[in-house]
């Protein structure tokens, strides 16, 4: 351990590391979530960005073609709603879109998280090209928890704890409920301090496209005794394709 | 410690707050103030852009891209929480990132010696919205670090490199860096804050 380990030293490197562009692609994800809620985070971003900023001074200018500038406001129109608007007009549609559960950010809480709206993309995963599938499993709040991404080809889902968890004695619990099935199907008991990689049988992976749900219960240790969900339904997420 | 030789060139605008009023016009949807903002910014942007992608029109969809979404998030910015170019660099930065991915990740590798420490800091010349006093202090805190700590620092944001094609350009590994990189904000942090 170093003597960087108390969480807000820890904290501030990793917005340092955020504005510097050199955190790996999931702890750039988790990041850009805590991100949409957390003002302290939010407060150290604003800070390095303001001191790390003169470091564009190493670079040498380019002069735009007189043509840019002109592109880019022809986009703004063709993008843009009449008047001035409050309506939150995405960039990349597709993206945000496809990742309908990022809404929080877009409509949800507080203004100031919107404010960092602009900040996030939406990075590749380490699994590379082949991560065809996301889900972002929000708690009741709308804070997000876990972020599952799943690699069909590969039959491979990750699983990666993005929120604090406080649920005493109970285990969470995963569940597929597929599209069009009102049968949750079990992925398993998770670990809420680390990271989980599990192999997806073909039949369970068939059923995650087409709009399937993920959902996560509390249960008993060792997971449910009855193979369906015993215990309240404490988060939950779309099933999305990741279009990077 | 080095002491910086550095005066502020007579056409760089030294105040944040000009940009800062700047993009709150933005955010109110003036398309002038946006046009000024963009007179002001595009240039060194667009180089920053440059600077990552390697391509010039690869660098230049990246700069349409961010100003589309400075448009859009303007109204969001609240001057007292950060400077403008601040917050348009991340933007910048992370739309020249995505075009690299898009793009594939073939780059041509920029030449260390460009780089080299003792006129690195020299270089650091004046940029809009950037107050003269932020840019001495980061000098000068840059100059209190490890040669090879600073040059990682400096690539990582100036180049956009992750760990891994730092550690493979310094040849270094990966931990290393990343222990580099986290040591050195952490003095950065330290230096800046007092």
């Amino acid at each position: 351990m170093t003597p960087d380990d108390n969480p807000t030293d820890e904290l501030d490197l990793d917005a340092a590391e955020f504005v510097l562009g050199t955190l790996p692609p999931v702890e750039q994800m988790r990041f850009e979530m805590r991100l949409r809620n957390d003002r302290l985070a939010q407060g150290r971003v604003v800070w390095w960005q303001r001191r790390l900023a003169p470091l564009l001074g190493l670079i040498e200018p380019v002069e735009p073609p007189a043509a840019l500038l002109e592109r880019i406001e022809r986009s703004i129109q063709r993008q843009g709603r009449p008047s001035r608007g409050k309506v939150f007009v995405p960039l990349h549609r597709r993206i945000w879109n496809s990742l309908s559960l990022w809404r929080g950010l877009a409509f949800g809480s507080a203004l100031l998280a919107a404010a960092f709206a602009g900040l996030l993309v939406v990075r590749p995963l380490p699994q590379g090209p082949g991560a065809a599938y996301i889900a972002i499993l929000d708690d009741t709040s709308g804070n997000p928890m876990w972020l599952v991404s799943a690699d069909p080809a590969a039959g491979a889902v990750s699983i990666d704890p993005v929120g604090q968890m406080s649920d005493g004695d109970r285990v969470p619990e995963l569940w597929l409920i597929p599209a069009g099935s009102p049968v949750p199907v079990s992925l398993g008991v998770l670990d809420p301090d680390a990271r989980m990689a599990m192999e997806l049988p073909a039949e369970h992976m068939a059923g995650i496209g087409g709009g399937a749900m993920l959902a996560v219960s509390l249960e008993p240790t060792g997971g449910s005794p009855t193979g369906r969900p015993t215990g309240p339904v404490v988060q939950q997420g779309r099933i999305v394709p990741y279009l990077p | 410690m080095r002491t910086a030789d550095l005066t502020v060139s007579k056409d760089a605008d030294d105040s944040p707050e000009l940009l800062n009023d700047l993009l709150v016009q933005v955010g109110r949807r003036d398309a002038e103030a946006f046009r000024k903002l963009y007179a002001a910014t595009a240039p060194r942007l667009l180089g920053a852009a440059l600077r990552i992608v390697r391509r010039r029109e690869v660098a230049e969809d990246a700069l349409h891209d961010a100003f589309l979404r400075v448009w859009w998030h303007a109204d969001h910015y609240d001057p007292a929480r950060g400077a403008a170019i601040g917050w348009m660099i991340t933007i910048l930065r992370n739309s020249a990132i995505n075009h690299l991915r898009k793009a594939g990740r073939e780059r041509v590798v920029a030449s260390l010696d460009t780089d080299e420490d003792d006129d690195v800091l020299e270089r650091i010349g004046a940029v809009p919205g950037v107050s003269s006093a932020d840019r001495l202090s980061l000098v000068h805190c840059l100059g209190e670090l490890e040669p090879q700590h600073r040059r990682c620092v400096i690539m990582a944001f100036a180049d956009g490199w992750s760990q891994e094609e730092l550690a493979e350009r310094l040849g270094q590994p990966l931990g290393t860096v990343k222990s580099w990189i986290r040591r050195s904000l952490a003095r950065l942090r330290t230096c800046l804050d007092s």
